[in-house]
Order: structure tokens, then sequence, then C-alpha cells
């Protein structure tokens, strides 16, 4: 059950992460096309394309970290194995458990405290592009709670 | 007790005179009150870049100096500071800011929807000119058709309105971008003409005192209010001294950049009072339209002209 | 203190295992609890968030993308083929077709671990049947995947360009001559190697039909470098834009050639979206901590502290590249980056150093940083695909760490091999 909706909600963010990925790539194309073609560069692109890739690269956050993938050095555990391996599993998780947490919490309030900032490019409250860390940060959050402290590999998880 | 004070541009007096600013108010500051109140400048936007700094000391006790993409998302009134044609030199443009209603009224309102205060108006490079590598430009006809590197949404106004076009290019690929023709022109004062190397992708350079080359003292409201009755006016009689110390640095310097910029091979023009006349014609209603399109009060740019004696 | 503090607390979780972007933010928390924690509710988002809020960072995933779907489409065997019809019938003809084609592969691709795992699983078997050691024909493919992040396009040089208001097109033109440099250099390497192991001659003399046809095969991949280039160097596009004309391209002549599939697309996207998001968060969480150090002036202090040295660029240069290769040796590349390159700005332009000139240097030294053991992307890749123990590994690289190191101090000392083509085209 946990790991049905573990699965889902991490395979859920990396489709829509690469989605953005996409209409980004769209975007620039877009740019380039208008500005020798209809000879007028839209002021929001550059903008646009940066809140795509910051909302793609924070969705997928969790998803890539269950996939153990988010650069790290492997030394330790090669060597901490049974209960010291576990006792690092614990302490893994709670780090990035509390962590991200925190961070989500901090984010989001800051996120909302700034809402009054206009974007210069497209004129949308700089609470909307920032809402990616709090959500990035949280789902990561979120998984890491989902997944529970066992010890880190990609193997242990879904791949 | 000690102030940050963070600013953009490199930590040089001769190239810089954001830095000029910010490294004599630290003296003139320390100098006043003993050392009671010390500055520590953060140049090179050590902090953080205009939207960020400006959200530091909005929330810090701290001082910075924005330039119109740092103020304008909290005000976007301040626009109207920059009408194009508004100034027939250095004294009106001062004059305007020391003295006039518009302004006094903005320092309100800023400080009204940010708590902070706007300690300074800092001069900075003199006028923007107009340069560019296709023709001399006498007058706004000489614009048809030639493509400009823009800064911002409203210079991108002001060429249209010239029968130019405005592409946004960032500073960084600026002289590439002269250089190789995707836009065949842009506006600066002459001492960013000089930092960017652009006098040797430019050959035209017009002299048309297009807008008055600012950047914006910021101090947290707190802070001032915080400061001893004896600090607070120590502090302000230093911004007054450091900022007439610069004005009369750009001043001076404003001619030998100039002739600098002509040794360098560099056409210089300067218009004639009808000719300016014609750009300020042509120029200005489409830049106030454009305001408009901000959603900004006529109010503001009613009280704006007429402190710049372009209306009753 | 702080810093002690800051280290001590980065070190520890790095040797613990938990990834690297924790690893740094939980240093900037402790950071925070030395200059001001009540700065740490506003300061840590924002600067996560401005971190990667800049424009020519969105080419970074761009140049991953196009390299990936080069990749999916099969143009590697190509690029491969070419070299082997221009230098295949050498003696030590392979250890030179390793090196062009990372010269070739360099055009495609911004990282350097990309270069060594696809060239490595393809060309380390052969060298082995042909006569070469295991760890030589590894240590090569690690050490010429080096000229990867030199050659256009480089996410080391747009990370540098976003860090200090550099031109991303002045960089990408610096980093040519340097990166067919360094290519020279492991050449003159491997004629060594071939003649002292005696190596047989095998491949034929290349015909004008053999290196045509090569050529024509590998021209979709070889066209890359020249529309990045071109697209920079004549202005019609930024460097994040030509990123994108490169994927679009890559997609076209993938599926005109119709080695390129929905499939192939599909996992390059997938396998773009989480390398990014893995470079990008460790980019932002460093940001955070450079801002920390900024506020607390440890870059100007640094530089107080080199202000003797400062009326030599040369021995400027060489000190900081003496730090990054320390600092390298330990760190992960992406983040030793971040975290130098705004402290070493302010000593080099004291000292009167070009800064496109220290950019190149900058991205040598992190470039060789990726070699240097213990912690090195490109030997750990290296010796998997070659399978060989890493402390084989670890030894067999150095005569390359070497090469690499001579050819960054041939760049320190003659700034003009640098500065000629962005000053000629630029
Ligand atoms: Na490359
Ligand atoms: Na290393």
């Amino acid at each position: 059950m946990i790991e049905t909706l573990r699965t889902r909600l991490s395979q859920g963010l990396l489709l829509l992460a690469c989605s953005l990925l996409v209409i980004n790539l769209a975007i620039l194309l877009y740019g380039v096309f208008a500005r020798y073609l209809l000879n007028a560069s839209p002021i929001w692109m550059d903008e646009l394309a940066r809140y795509l890739v910051i909302a793609s690269v924070m969705l997928c956050a969790g998803t890539v970290y269950l996939r153990d993938e988010h650069m790290r050095v492997n030394i330790i555990n090669r060597f901490a194995t049974g209960r010291w391996g576990q006792l690092l599993a614990l302490y893994h998780w709670l780090v990035v458990l509390l962590l991200t947490g925190f961070i989500a919490w901090v984010s989001a309030r800051y996120a909302i405290s700034i809402q009054r900032f206009m974007t210069p490019g497209l004129g949308i409250s700089k609470s909307i592009p920032l809402l990616s860390l709090p959500i990035g940060f949280g789902a990561l959050c979120l998984l890491t709670l989902l997944r529970g402290p066992v010890t880190h590999t990609a193997h242990s998880t879904e791949n | 007790q000690t102030i940050n004070l963070s600013y953009n541009g490199a930590p040089d007096a001769e190239k810089n005179a954001v830095h000029l600013f910010a490294s004599n108010l630290k003296k003139l500051v320390e100098e006043k009150t003993g050392g009671e109140l010390e500055l520590k400048l953060y140049p090179n936007s050590m902090l953080g870049e205009e939207q960020e700094r400006m959200e530091q000391v909005m929330n810090t006790p701290s001082l910075n100096i924005a330039s119109f993409g740092g103020v304008s998302p909290q005000f976007p009134e301040i626009f109207v500071s920059a009408i194009p044609f508004m100034f027939d030199g250095f004294d009106s443009a001062r004059d305007f800011f020391d003295n006039g209603e518009y302004w006094k009224a903005s320092q309100e309102e800023f400080y009204n929807r940010t708590g902070a205060r706007i300690l300074a108006v800092v001069e900075e490079g003199g006028f923007l000119a107009f340069t560019n590598n296709e023709r001399p430009i006498h007058s706004p006809a000489d614009f048809d058709g030639l493509r400009f590197r823009a800064m911002d949404k409203s210079q991108v106004a002001l060429f249209e309105s010239f029968g130019a076009s405005g592409t946004p290019i960032p500073w960084t690929e600026v002289y590439m971008a002269l250089r190789t023709g995707v836009a065949d022109g842009q506006m600066n004062p002459p001492m960013y003409i000089i930092l960017g190397s652009l006098f040797e992708v430019q050959k035209y350079l017009t002299l048309a005192d297009i807008q008055y080359s600012d950047q914006f003292l910021i101090g947290n409201g707190e802070l001032i209010d915080s400061l001893s009755e004896e600090d607070r006016k120590a502090l302000q009689e230093a911004v007054v001294e450091a900022n007439e110390i610069n004005r009369e640095a750009v001043e001076s310097q404003v001619e030998s950049r100039v002739k600098f910029l002509e040794e360098q091979g560099m056409e210089v023009y300067k218009p004639t009072e009808a000719e300016l006349a014609e750009f300020q014609q042509i120029g200005q209603p489409s830049y106030i339209e454009w305001l408009k399109e901000q959603n900004i009060d006529q109010k503001w740019i009613d009280s704006a002209l007429k402190d710049a004696g372009l209306a009753q | 203190m702080m810093l002690a503090s800051m280290l001590a607390a980065f070190v520890a979780n790095v040797l613990l295992g938990l990834p690297l972007f924790v690893c740094l933010l939980l240093a900037a928390v402790v950071g925070f609890f030395f200059v001001d924690l009540s700065l740490l509710p506003r300061m840590l988002p924002q600067q996560l968030f401005a971190g990667i809020d800049v424009f020519s960072l969105m080419a970074i995933p761009l140049f991953i993308l196009a390299g990936n779907l080069m990749n999916s489409a099969g143009l590697t065997p190509r690029l491969i083929d070419l070299a082997k019809a221009l230098v295949g019938h050498l003696r030590g003809g392979l250890g030179y077709v390793n090196v062009v084609s990372s010269v070739f592969f360099a055009g495609v691709n911004g990282s350097a671990v990309a270069d060594t795992s696809a060239l490595g699983s393809l060309l380390v078997p052969a060298m082995k049947k042909e006569g070469y050691s295991t760890a030589y024909a590894a240590g090569l493919t690690a050490g010429s995947s080096l000229i990867g992040p030199i050659i256009p396009p480089s996410i080391f040089m747009i990370l540098y360009a976003s860090l200090t208001n550099t031109s991303v097109g002045d960089l990408f033109l610096a980093g040519v001559i340097p990166g067919l440099i360094l290519g020279v250099a492991f050449m003159i390497m491997n004629w060594a190697y071939a003649r002292k192991a005696q190596l047989a001659v095998t491949g034929t003399r290349p015909t004008l039909r053999g290196v045509t046809v090569a050529l024509f095969q590998a021209a979709p991949a070889l066209m890359a470098p020249f529309i990045i280039v071109a697209g920079i160097v004549f202005g019609f596009v930024t460097p994040t834009e030509s990123g994108a004309l490169i994927v679009a391209y890559a997609v076209a002549a993938g599926l005109f050639s119709r080695h390129l599939d929905w499939q192939g697309i599909k996992s390059a996207v997938c396998e773009t979206t989480r390398l990014s998001c893995a470079i990008f968060l460790i980019i932002a969480a460093s940001a955070v901590v450079s801002w920390l150090l900024a506020f607390a002036q440890v870059p100007s202090e640094f530089s107080v502290l080199l202000a003797p040295f400062s009326d030599s660029p040369i021995i400027t240069l060489l000190l900081l590249s003496l730090i990054t290769f320390v600092t390298g040796m330990l760190m992960e590349e992406v983040s030793a980056l971040m975290l130098l390159t705004p402290v070493f700005l302010p000593v080099a332009m004291q000292a009167g150093v070009d800064p496109v000139h220290l950019g190149i240097i900058v991205t040598m030294n992190i470039t060789i940083a990726l070699i240097t053991p213990p912690m090195g992307a490109c030997v750990f890749v290296a010796a998997a695909v070659s399978k060989l123990d890493l402390s084989v590994m670890f030894r067999a690289i150095w005569p390359f760490v070497l090469v690499a190191l001579c050819t960054l101090i041939l760049l320190i000392l003659l700034p003009q091999i640098t500065l000629f083509l962005p000053e000629l085209l630029g």
C-alpha cells in the first residue's frame, strides 16, 4: 500500500518534471523562431524558461533521491554493515527527513511573504515560481518518510 | 554598530561611480560618528542581485544601493522619473530630485509600501546617449528600421516609438551582439560605453541626454528609526556630502569621457535644440503611453512633468 | 571558527554518505548560527532559489540532453569509426583513436563523465586486445575525457560565467585551443607509450574513400559543435538557445537516420531530467554557502592573504591552481567550482588576470579534479567500465594527471593561447 503510493508519487513527479523540461525546450525554440521570423522577442521568455527548469529540477528531487542518484560519496557504506549499517541508515533518514521538512516549511513561509513582488517579465507574483521550493522539498520529505529508514542503495528501491 | 551596505559593480572608484559614493559614505559616516557607526561594504552584488538585495534591505537592518531593476517591482512609479528627454542638463535633473513634488511623494509612497526609505539619488554616469553602427542619428527619423538592444520593457517602448525595434540582450552579451549585428545600437551613459568597450564596435554616438543615469540608496526603515538622534543626523549629513562629491566627480568626467570616445574613433553628435525637441515630441508620448499600460496613475506623471517644467 | 565548523559539518556528513546537497545545506545551517540565525528563514530559501535562477544555467540540461540524444541515436560508434579511419593506421592507433574521439565527442557533450563511460565501454576492450595494458587503456580514456569540458560546450564554463558575469560565448571560444592542446599532449604521451610497449601496427593506411564514408556517417555528430560555436560567434543565438537548437538538431538527425525512436527520446529526456536535478540541487545549495561566505567577507580576507603575490598574475594563478588541486581531490567538482570561484575572482582581478583567462584556468583545474583520486568521477567510471580495481586505477591515473597539469601550466604561462580566439572573433 505504502509502496504503491510511493512509486506512483515518485513516477508522477518525474513525469511532470520531464514535461516541464520539454516545454522549456519548446519555449526557447519558439523564442529563436520569433526573433528571426516574427522579428519580435517576447520579454517574458527567458524568465519563463528559468522558472520551468527550476520547477522541473525541484519536482523530481524526491524521485532522484529514491533512486540514489544524488551525488554522494559511497565509502563508509561498504564498511558499515549489520547494526552499524542500520544505525547509519537511521541517521540518513532522520537528517534528510528533518532538513527537507524544515526547508519546505521556511521556503513556504518565504514564498508567501514575497507575494507582493512582481516578476519583471511575466508580471506574476514572485510567490508562484518560488512555490517550487516548498513543493519540491516537501515531496522529498514525504517520499523519504514513506520509504522508511532502510539502507540506501539504488537496488533496495524502485528502478 | 556595523551596518551592511551592498551595491553592484566593482570596488573601483575610477570606473564605478556607485563605489565612489559608497566608499565616501563609509568614510564620512565613520568620521562623523567617531566610529560609533561603521559601514561594511559589499560591492559586486555579493549578497544578491537587484531583487534579492531589495528584499534584504526591506527585511534586515541594512543599506542597499538599488537600480531601477531593484526599485521598480515594488514601486513601478519610479519609471516616471525616467521619462525620456525630460531634463536639459545636470542642474534641472538634480533640482527635480532635490526640490520636486513628485520625488517627495515617491519617497513617502515607497516607505508606505516597503517600510524602507529612499535616502538618496546617487548620480551614476551622467546622461544616456544613443550609439549605433549604421548611420549618424540626428533626429528620430534616422532610427527607421534599426535594431536596438533594450535593457527592459520601457526601452523597447522608446525604440519602437522611433520606428526601430528593441531586443532584450543581457549586458554581458551586448558587445558580441553589437559586433555581430544582432543589434545595431544601444543606449547607455559614456561611462558604460567605455566600461564595455562598446566604442570598438559602435561608430556613431548621439548625445541626446535621453535619461538621467541614477541609482537609489535605500535604508531599512527599522534601522533608521532605531538610530540615536545624533547618529541619524550624522548619517543624513554624510549622505548629502557623499552625494555632492559624486555629482562633482560625475559632471567633471563627462567631458573627458566623451573626448576619449572621440579619440577612439567614434563620431560624436550633439543634437540641436530643434532636434532635441523632435526627440521629445515623439519619444515622450509613447513612453507615457507605456507608463499608463503599467497601470501607473496619471497623477504621478502630471506631477513629474510639472516639476520638470514641461507642463503647467 | 565559523569556517572550521562549517567545514567539519560538511566533511563529516560527506564521509557518512549523505547526498552532497544535503551536506552543503547542513554546513549552511551551521554557518547561520555563527553569522545571525535570524537571517536563516529568509536568506536560505532566497539564495536556494536565486542560485539557480540564472538564464545561462538553463543551457545545462539542454547540452546534457543533446549528448544523451546523440548517444541514443547511436552516433558515438560513428565518431570512433571516423577517428579510426583518420589515425587508426599509426602505431598505437587505438590510443590515438581514443583521444581523437574525445575531441569529436567534446563538441557534442558538456560533461567528461559521459565521455568516459561512452568511449570507455567501446574502446577499452578493443585496446586490451591489441596489447595495451588495461590500466593504460582506462587511464587514457579518463584522461582524454578531460577534453570534453574544455572544448565547448561546457557545463563548468556556463557555471563560471554565471558566477562572474563573463560572456559564455567568450569562454566557449577561449576553450577551443586549450582543448586541442590537451588532445595533442595526450597523443604525444600515447606515441611514447606505443614505442615503449612496442605495439604492432594493425590498421591500414587511410584511403580517401574510407575517410569520406566515415566522415559522411559521422557528419551529423560533427555538425553539432559548429552549430554551437557558429551560433554564438555570429551572435545569432545565446548559448542557452544554442543548447535548444542542438537538441532540436539531434532529434531531427536521429529521426532522419532512423536510429532514434520514441523510446530513445523518452529515456534521454528522463535521464536528463534526473541528472539536471542532481546538478541543480548542488548548485542551489552551494549558492547558500557562497552567500554566507560572502556575508562573512571570507573572499576579501582571502584576497588580503594573497595580496603579497598580487603583482604577478602567473604566481597568483599557480597558487589558485594549487588550492583547486587540493580541494578537487577531496570535493565534488560542481560544488568546488561554485565555492572557489567567488573567492578567487577578486584575487585574480587584483593581480590583473583576464576574467576569461581565469575562467579557462579554473575550468581546467576543476576538470583535472575529475581524475584525481580519491574523489574523481571520471576515475570511478573508467575503473567501472574497464573492470579494474580502484586501487590499481588510482595508481595508473597519475601519469595522465601529470600530462594535464603540464598543459595547465602552459596555459598559465601563455595567456595568449587562451585569449587568441576570443580576441580574434569576439
Ligand atoms: Na564539450
Ligand atoms: Na578529484
